[in-house]
């Protein structure tokens, strides 16, 4: 063990604990107001601490898993927890937590009821940062496989989802995903012992069932992304979702497909597998048309956040497939102001449903008179639409270059429809500020000033990141 | 054990005011002795020839008598709420007990001939404690009958091994057939001896048995035959094909798998397909026998510690699991139709909670301790190449899952107000337990099984 008071352990812990804080603490909406997303909150925001002092003694400049923490679990069969970090895990672990905290900044505002939303949270949390620093195949698949319950959980219970059929079908299908992973963590655990994930290049094609060990683990990944034939569990089930909390969690879900491609992505790749990827740009490239041109048309702004995330889910996939390893990191860094700018902007998004709601008011020309919440929205969705104010723009740049020079044809449609779906949200803004007599929502409901705030921050973080993705870094 | 009945029997007759607290005091007291005699006399026989102890059985019996005051502590919850007689109750348990401690440590074909019609005796003892069922009657007549044609069997098993051999010995049975490879007629003989063990642990297709018990039972006989009997049956059939007929372990596999296979696919899809509480996890608990067996059938010292593994960390399951079917009650009667206990997270939130941990616990998702259960087992069948067993086993999983996730959504996501009765506190103290030593044991799985493992390990 190389890391100092086994800080990776702690950081899954945290979250585990804070839930079981959570879990003891009083939820009634005349004594314990906000109790319990305070107890949530204070734990996420220590945890960031944390998190703060793992990337300082992370050293920046190598690209290898460092700070290794290894636990005897089992002897028969011999497997050993194995817990490390980069800067792209500890990048995704930050964004998550971030936007996690910006859901709970905005649940905040709810005062009772919110205790099995937290407990579930905080288990998400807990898993999800697991699978971040999981460095060995079986504490991968057991964190994998483990965000999958509380998700469930947060679904079910707060997803304001009607058919729950739908939703054991949306479980038992990323279960299956699992398991598909389940049986080539076994192989790779019967040729090759207890492998951590900077040794995945042990894995040969030609040897020891390795076309089937690389075949399960790109399907088990993929089926975690929603892209053809596996995006109706995900888009029927997320698209749905009206709690920003909720959808944040279930957003991150293709995040653990996405991160599994870029961990076990092979350096040689044989060409007669490489031969089927322009199959995975063709069938790629259509759904992220057809997923973008329905929440350009789809008139509900939930739908046209879940097509944007979407389609850049299936652009960060295609990126990986473009076998190019230096994108990778591209990748990592462009996720990390991906995941920021998605979660702000469904939280400020949920926020204008819930004054919709709340007044039974339209909200056209709400950002006209709401001006911090124009400030933020407006400033989210250019972000989103790609303008040069976050890691995302000089980052995608270099994805869709490296695109359009794997398949000119492919790229360009590529291209189409991340502009399409970000039309989508440019537009839904324009509606937004486009001012009507109906809307009764005035600056009275504009953003409260914790949340704004908070925002803000996360604007600061973004603007940041385009100068320099680490900069919050103070090496020692 | 026996020395229970002397002392309770005066009690019952003479006591007048007798409660189930009195005879749940003295079984604690009797169980406890009961456990340190084991461990003290673990390797100590009165009469070796016919029963003899290991530390395998030690172990194995050490957890039984464990559960069985776990579960004898909270039968008497419910013989307090319904304010019902229970002295036949724990003498039966205790007369099953005596009777499971003789099959575990068989060393003679003669004593096991004698204690599985002893057993399945207690069994009927105890499906005719369910009072209020009109059908008591006719399952136990069909109990008897079904039990009487299997002891047949094994009897017929027993005397062809007998004129093959000339002996009843478990050692001499061995050496013989280590000597002379036996023929069909010593297959078949053998055959015979395992069906009615396939028969006592319930296996499919011998199961009917056991899911009109489960249906019509109370919940304390259910709760006893679910959490008790699997591990001692495992124990005797690990004894019988390790001590006395190891070289039929490779002729008598194809047999056993189908009996696994069946148990497995009909378990878990049987158990989506029903409404009862008490059925579905009858089902599961059929299905989590052929699991075990799945990892049992080579018989190996590591196969054997990936089905105790296994067993054991389900068996923990089926205990929270049924404690918590003694806090499911309204207006002090205990409710088992799914729909009736729709909304239960909202008014009993931690028991919901736990009810989720042995769930998840039982189906083996990770990162629960089921999930090591599973491990321990599949990991056994791919050291043996067995991918199609693993595959199987995979997608009974899911079925499994689909039919727990069925009440997850009743229980959790359920809109209904369904009012229950206040949960006794015990039940609470037992349930935290339960999760501290899931949780404990998946932290460190050497906690709860350190000394099984080391134990079995002389075993490989």
């Amino acid at each position: 063990m190389n890391s100092p008071f086994a800080i990776l352990s702690l950081i899954i812990c945290i979250p585990f604990v804070g839930m079981l804080f959570v879990l003891t603490a009083k939820d009634d909406a005349e004594n314990a107001t906000h109790n319990v997303s305070n107890v949530a909150l204070f734990t996420i925001l220590a945890n960031l601490v944390m998190i703060w002092r793992v990337f300082m003694l992370v050293d920046e400049k190598t690209l290898r898993l460092q700070l290794f923490e290894k636990f005897d679990w089992l002897s028969v069969p011999d497997i050993n927890l194995v817990f490390a970090v980069d800067n792209l895990s500890l990048l995704m672990i930050l964004a998550v937590h971030l936007i996690i905290l910006s859901g709970v900044i905005f649940i905040r505002q709810e005062t009772a009821g919110q205790k099995p939303l937290m407990v579930s949270t905080l288990l998400f949390l807990s898993m999800t940062t697991g699978f971040f620093v999981a460095a060995d195949i079986f504490s991968f698949f057991i964190f994998f496989e483990a965000m999958l319950l509380p998700l469930f959980m947060q679904i079910g219970m707060f997803g304001e989802f009607k058919k729950t059929e739908r939703l054991g079908g949306f479980f038992l299908y990323n279960l299956i995903g699992a398991f598909i992973l389940f049986v080539a963590v076994m192989l790779i655990y019967k040729f090759y012992g207890s492998l951590t994930l900077d040794r995945s290049d042990e894995i040969l094609w030609d040897k020891n069932n390795g076309y089937i060990i690389w075949g399960a683990l790109m399907l088990g990944f993929v089926s975690r992304i929603p892209v053809w034939p596996f995006h109706h569990w995900i888009s029927s089930v997320t698209s749905k979702i009206h709690n920003p909390l909720v959808f944040i969690a279930s957003s991150i879900l293709p995040l653990s497909g996405i991160y599994g491609l870029v961990r076990f992505w092979p350096q040689h790749i044989p060409e007669a597998v490489s031969g089927y990827f322009i199959w995975v740009y063709v069938i790629g490239t259509v759904t992220m048309l057809f997923i973008s041109l329905i929440g350009f048309i789809h008139k509900d702004a939930q739908y046209k956040i879940f097509a944007f995330v979407t389609v850049y889910y299936i652009m960060y996939l295609l990126g990986i497939f473009s076998g190019n390893h230096l994108i990778l990191l591209n990748i990592g860094y462009a996720l990390f102001g991906f995941l920021l700018v998605f979660g702000a902007l469904e939280v400020v998004a949920a926020y204008v449903y819930r004054q919709e709601r709340l007044y039974d008011s339209t909200s056209s020309g709400f950002l006209c008179r709401a001006k911090r919440l124009s400030l933020i929205y407006s400033f989210l969705t250019f972000a989103a639409a790609g303008f040069p104010v976050s890691a995302m723009f000089t980052n995608n740049f270099l994805i869709l270059s490296q695109l359009l020079s794997v398949n000119i044809q492919l790229g360009t449609l590529l291209m189409l429809a991340c502009i399409i779906a970000a039309a989508a949200l440019v537009r839904e803004m324009f509606r937004l500020k486009t001012d009507t007599k109906e809307c009764i929502l005035g600056k009275n409901e504009d953003l409260p000033m914790g949340l704004f705030i908070f925002m803000l921050f996360v604007v600061f973080m973004l603007l940041m990141s385009f100068i320099r993705p680490l900069w919050f870094v103070i090496s020692e | 054990m026996l020395a229970f009945f002397l002392v309770a029997w005066p009690v019952d007759l003479f006591r007048r005011e007798k409660t189930a607290k009195t005879f749940f005091t003295l079984a604690q007291f009797f169980l406890l002795a009961v456990i340190c005699c084991t461990i003290l006399f673990y390797n100590k026989s009165v009469f070796p020839r016919y029963w003899q102890n290991t530390p395998l059985t030690t172990l194995f019996k050490t957890f039984v008598y464990l559960l069985s005051w776990a579960w004898f502590y909270l039968s008497s919850k419910w013989f307090l709420t319904k304010n019902r007689p229970s002295f036949k109750f724990y003498a039966i348990c205790f007369m099953l007990l005596f009777g499971f401690d003789i099959l575990a440590s068989a060393s003679s074909l003669l004593t096991l001939g004698l204690a599985v019609p002893f057993v399945c005796a207690g069994c009927y003892g105890l499906i005719r404690r369910h009072w209020d069922i009109d059908r008591v009657r006719e399952v136990s007549a069909a109990y008897v009958w079904t039990a009487l044609f299997f002891c047949l069997l094994l009897w017929g098993g027993i005397g062809i091994i007998y004129n093959q051999t000339g002996s009843f010995e478990y050692a001499a049975v061995k050496s013989f057939f280590a000597a002379e490879p036996g023929g069909t007629v010593s297959l078949a003989g053998v055959l015979l001896i395992l069906a009615p063990l396939m028969f006592m642990m319930a296996l499919v297709p011998f199961h009917a048995w056991f899911m009109a018990f489960v249906s019509v039972g109370v919940l304390p006989v259910c709760g006893f035959m679910t959490l008790i009997p699997p591990l001692i049956y495992i124990c005797t059939l690990v004894n019988l094909m390790r001590g006395c007929l190891p070289s039929f372990i490779e002729t008598t596999a194809p047999f056993l798998t189908i009996f696994a296979v069946l148990s497995l696919t009909v378990g878990a899809l049987s158990a989506n397909r029903e409404n009862n509480l008490r059925r579905l996890f009858a089902f599961l608990g059929i299905y989590c026998q052929g699991f075990a067996l799945t990892g049992l059938i080579g018989f190996s010292g590591d196969d054997i510690m990936a089905a105790f593994a296994y067993i054991v960390v389900a068996i923990l399951s089926f205990t929270g699991i049924y404690t918590v079917f003694l806090s499911l009650k309204r207006r002090s009667e205990y409710l088992s139709e799914l729909e009736t206990v729709s909304g239960f997270s909202r008014g009993r939130p931690y028991i919901s909670a736990a009810l989720l941990v042995f769930m998840l616990s039982l189906t083996g998702l990770a990162p629960t301790l089921g999930f090591f259960g599973c491990l321990s087992v599949i990991s056994g069948l791919a050291e043996n190449d067995a991918w199609g067993k693993i595959a199987l086993l995979l997608v009974s999983q899911l079925f499994v899952a689909n039919a727990c996730l069925q009440v997850i959504r009743t229980l959790f996501f359920a809109t209904s107000d369904n009012k229950f009765d206040r949960t006794d506190k015990a039940i609470y103290i037992c349930l935290f337990i339960n999760v501290i030593v899931i949780v404990a044991a998946l932290i460190n799985p050497a906690w709860l099984l350190r000394d099984a493992l080391v134990i079995l390990g002389g075993l490989s």
